[in-house]
């Protein structure tokens, strides 16, 4: 959700670049701001970390203005990277219309690069695609194009340069459209999330686009954990999160924790009541949507994360060789000699080198503009996660969009030591820790043997 | 250098008890020098005072041997290095030895020949003792007399040429100290850096054995750091090596012995901000050159020798004297006359190679100007490249690869990299190191050629086509 301060620069960019489209039209204050609206009519979409627009209304047509530029963006405290997005943010504004409606999308292209839009899962006519050389001329560096066409029905679709993509998509160009239906739907909360990946060495600050395989960087909405805002919804609600991945490899699946929801729409439409089934894991493939529902009826901080492993860390490196299982006394008294400050990573995997001091900065030196792999302080100590991940934050009374802190936990829920007592009274026999297994003896080929046989 | 030659040889030969030292203040480096002397070098040496600020000490064998006792107490700097070396090393002593051959042979041409007398009794006859007759004369050979002034002058010149030579061989092994202490002090300083690059070699090593029995390494990749380790281990077998063999150098220009209790400082010093005052360099090696100066004593010599030989070639043989004839109490006397007939003129070619010996003189002398140019030139480029390189390694490639270290740590923080490379970044780090000792060596070696030429040398660069000749 945007906070005070992302909102001033948005609202500053906006009376800079865009102010017609973001300052006239239907709500845009409130969706600027991510206002709560229970059961809006017609909807309201939430894009956390962003903000949504319904542009303005002339003569019967929706109009928005997109302005393609760089821009500097914090991913979450101490990573700001150089990226380029519309308006001042990326992602861009979420556009919010209604089915049948007819929009005119300008796009004026501040980039130092050619460019053209996409509008991605819409059924437009052929000329307005957006396909750079194949169904438009490009959209030189100055200049303003205009794209206008009818919103044959309701849905959630994406909107991205199909032009030099690895590089303009690599470099944060995405956003999302909402076609709201025009009966009002029950949907308390309506939320847009844009997964997507970047490739930021550790101490860099703009990402390699000519990466092809390994991103570490992997974010909800160009935000990585704990920059992402987290969804905050009453006890009860009705609600919906539009997923859209618009990475340049992965496929994500998105689990939810503590609920169960139904898959329930894709970028091609709604699915029928009847193929729906209940999911805690929704997979969203590269360049496509998925709509989640669900009621929120189990109040709590329930992580909401890619299960890609590493997609839930930050800036993911590839230390090698591993440091599990190696005695780390043993190394730093190899090590210190040459390099004081050497501390070895944990001998217990990354949560160990956690434990031991790693990524706390003033403790272990990062490099410049760096984000630590996996660390934030939680409640019960530091959270070992990054990248593609929040928090669905189910409150009995939420009173506005804020943050509501960490969940007080009813009495006797939480997790904890067991007693001696416990075990007793279950019958539970904790067997004494495994002795170090030896290493097998490497198999040695010996000629002797071929001759033998 | 003095402009005029000395008439007269010094009267108080060397004595091997007594013992001077002059000790050479240089100005840019401020070292001393101390030698056993007493053979009129004083003006060669305290010439080059105007640039070294000379001053002359007298030392005895028991002070000499209690001052390179005082300086062997303590690490030995350049300077001290190089009075040790003065003091005592024998083989510079047994080259200034030459000088008093030299002199004896020259002072021995110079000696007058002494008069001749004959005398011639005569008995008149057997019966009367009476009759008697005595004839004596005394002679001196005119010719020798006429020819003296120029044969003593040939041999002052004689000697002081050679005392230049002596000069310009004290400087050519003040050099030779000079660079070979340089060399020490580096080779040690290599050494350390060696030494640790051996240990960064064998951290690498020690922690690929901890993570090969963790399980976390294969089989290949130990191997393949642990002979990466011990190819390292060569270069520090060679670094010992190279510190062994210069410390046998400087041992035998110090006359000390090799595993004496006697060591040098642990690190060249840093190269100064400034290079020194090289606009006057060429000038001033050619002013303060002993070698020109011996070359043009020799060549005023050789033209004593030519006045000498036209004497005995125009009056040959000419000899002076008186005759007395004493004959029955009468005393008569008068005086005798003799010479040769010149009709053979045997100095001609005596004159002829003396001529000889004058144009290859000349020849050598604009060869030498020649060669002090151009190792003015020499140096006056190594000084500043030099000076350079060393500058660039410890104001740029030093901080910067001390950076990448900070900074891979701070990825392997990250967790972005591996050990390995960090042990790498490390391992590169001390290599410039090591290469910056290489820097700082030249630089040295450079200043200590400046220091040389302008004292008056010239650069070791093997014998000239001149020099050949001579």
């Amino acid at each position: 959700m945007v906070n005070r301060r992302d909102f001033l620069k948005i609202s500053a960019a906006a009376v800079a670049g865009t102010s017609l489209s973001f300052r006239v039209g239907r709500a845009e204050a409130e969706t600027g701001t991510s206002a709560r609206r229970r059961n809006p009519n017609p909807g309201q979409v939430v894009t956390p970390n962003g903000f949504s627009t319904f542009g303005r209304e002339v003569d019967g047509v929706r109009v928005f203005h997109l302005v393609a530029e760089p821009v500097m963006h914090t991913m979450t405290d101490g990573l700001d990277v150089h990226m380029w997005g519309f308006n001042g943010h990326t992602p861009g504004p979420t556009l919010e219309a209604f089915a049948g409606e007819t929009i005119r999308i300008y796009v004026t292209n501040h980039l130092p690069a050619p460019t053209s839009i996409h509008w991605h899962g819409i059924e437009v006519p052929n000329g307005m695609d957006g396909v750079n050389g194949l169904t438009q001329p490009i959209i030189e560096p100055g200049e303003t194009f205009w794209y206008e066409f009818e919103l044959p029905r309701r849905g959630t679709f994406m909107y991205h340069p199909h032009s030099d993509e690895m590089t303009q998509i690599g470099m944060g160009m995405m956003g999302a459209i909402v076609v709201h239906p025009r009966q009002p739907e029950d949907i308390d909360r309506d939320f847009v999330i844009i997964l997507s990946e970047f490739a930021v060495r550790s101490g860099r600050s703009r990402p390699d686009t000519t990466e092809m395989v390994d991103f570490n960087t992997l974010t909800m909405n160009s935000k990585v954990f704990p920059g992402t805002d987290p969804l905050v919804v009453q006890r009860d609600d009705q609600v919906r999160i539009r997923l859209i991945n618009v990475s340049q490899m992965s496929h994500h699946p998105i689990h939810l924790h503590g609920h169960a929801f139904h898959i329930t729409a894709t970028e091609g439409g709604p699915i029928p009541e009847g193929a729906q089934w209940p999911e805690t894991t929704v997979l969203v493939p590269t360049g496509a949507v998925r709509e989640i529902t669900f009621i929120a009826d189990n109040p709590g901080d329930w992580a909401f994360h890619c299960h890609m492993l590493h997609h839930i860390m930050n800036q993911m490196g590839h230390p090698d060789p591993p440091t599990v299982g190696v005695d780390a006394s043993a190394v730093n008294e190899v090590v210190q000699p040459l390099i004081p400050e050497f501390m070895h990573m944990g001998e217990a995997g990354m949560a160990g080198a956690l434990h031991n001091g790693h990524h706390d900065h003033a403790a272990m030196p990062m490099p410049r503009n760096s984000v630590a792999m996996q660390t934030t302080p939680g409640p019960f100590g530091p959270i070992e996660m990054g990248g593609m991940f929040t928090i669905v934050k189910v409150r009995d009374q939420v009173i506005d969009d804020e943050d509501p802190g960490w969940y007080e936990h009813p009495d006797d829920t939480v997790a904890r030591a067991a007693t001696d007592q416990q075990l007793e009274r279950d019958g539970i026999e904790v067997p004494e820790p495994p002795e170090e297994v030896d290493e097998p003896e490497p198999h040695r080929h010996d000629p002797q043997d071929q001759h033998d046989h | 250098m003095p402009s005029s030659a000395r008439l007269l040889p010094p009267k108080d030969l060397w004595k091997p008890p007594a013992v001077l030292a002059v000790v050479l203040l240089t100005a840019a480096c401020t070292s001393q020098a101390a030698v056993h002397h007493d053979r009129g070098l004083d003006p060669y040496l305290q010439g080059t005072a105007e640039i070294e600020e000379a001053q002359t000490v007298w030392l005895d064998d028991d002070e000499r041997r209690a001052q390179v006792d005082d300086l062997l107490a303590e690490p030995l700097g350049m300077d001290q290095a190089l009075q040790v070396a003065l003091l005592n090393n024998a083989g510079l002593q047994a080259d200034l030895a030459g000088i008093d051959i030299r002199q004896g042979i020259l002072r021995q041409d110079a000696t007058l020949a002494n008069p001749e007398l004959h005398s011639e009794f005569y008995v008149i006859g057997p019966d009367s003792w009476d009759l008697y007759r005595v004839e004596a004369s005394v002679e001196f050979d005119l010719t020798d007399l006429l020819a003296r002034a120029s044969r003593l002058r040939a041999a002052s010149d004689g000697i002081e040429a050679s005392r230049a030579q002596a000069a310009g061989r004290i400087l050519d092994f003040t050099d030779e100290v000079r660079r070979a202490w340089i060399d020490y002090v580096a080779a040690r300083q290599s050494l350390e850096h060696q030494q640790q690059i051996q240990q960064a070699s064998e951290a690498a090593a020690e922690t690929a054995r901890i993570y090969h029995e963790s399980g976390n390494l294969a089989d290949d990749e130990l191997y393949q750091i642990l002979a990466f380790s011990a190819e390292a281990r060569q270069a520090l077998f060679h670094a010992e090596d190279t510190a062994e063999d210069r410390r046998n150098a400087l041992a035998l220009l110090l006359s000390l012995p090799v595993d004496g209790n006697w060591s040098a400082p642990a690190q060249l010093a840093q190269p100064p901000e400034d290079l020194p005052p090289i606009q006057q360099l060429e000038e001033q090696a050619v002013e303060h050159s002993p070698r020109l100066e011996q070359l043009e004593l020799e060549g005023q010599r050789q033209q004593a020798l030519v006045t000498s030989s036209r004497w005995q070639g125009l009056v040959p043989a000419l000899r002076l004297g008186v005759i007395a004839d004493w004959r029955a109490g009468e005393l008569e006397m008068g005086p005798t006359v003799g010479m040769a007939i010149p009709l053979f003129d045997r100095q001609r070619y005596e004159r002829d190679a003396i001529r000889a010996r004058q144009v290859q003189l000349d020849f050598q002398r604009d060869h030498h100007v020649h060669r002090v140019r151009t190792s003015s030139a020499r140096v006056t480029r190594r000084l500043r490249q030099s000076h350079r390189l060393a500058t660039h390694y410890s104001e740029e490639i030093l901080p910067l690869r001390e950076r990448v270290v900070e900074e891979m740590l701070r990825q392997y923080n990250a967790m972005t990299i591996g050990i390995f490379e960090l042990l790498d970044a490390r391992r590169t780090h001390l290599e410039a190191r090591s290469d910056y000792v290489d820097a700082l060596r030249d630089f040295w070696i450079a200043r200590a050629e400046y220091e040389h030429l302008l004292a008056g040398g010239t650069l070791d660069d093997g014998p000239g086509v001149g020099d050949a000749a001579h």
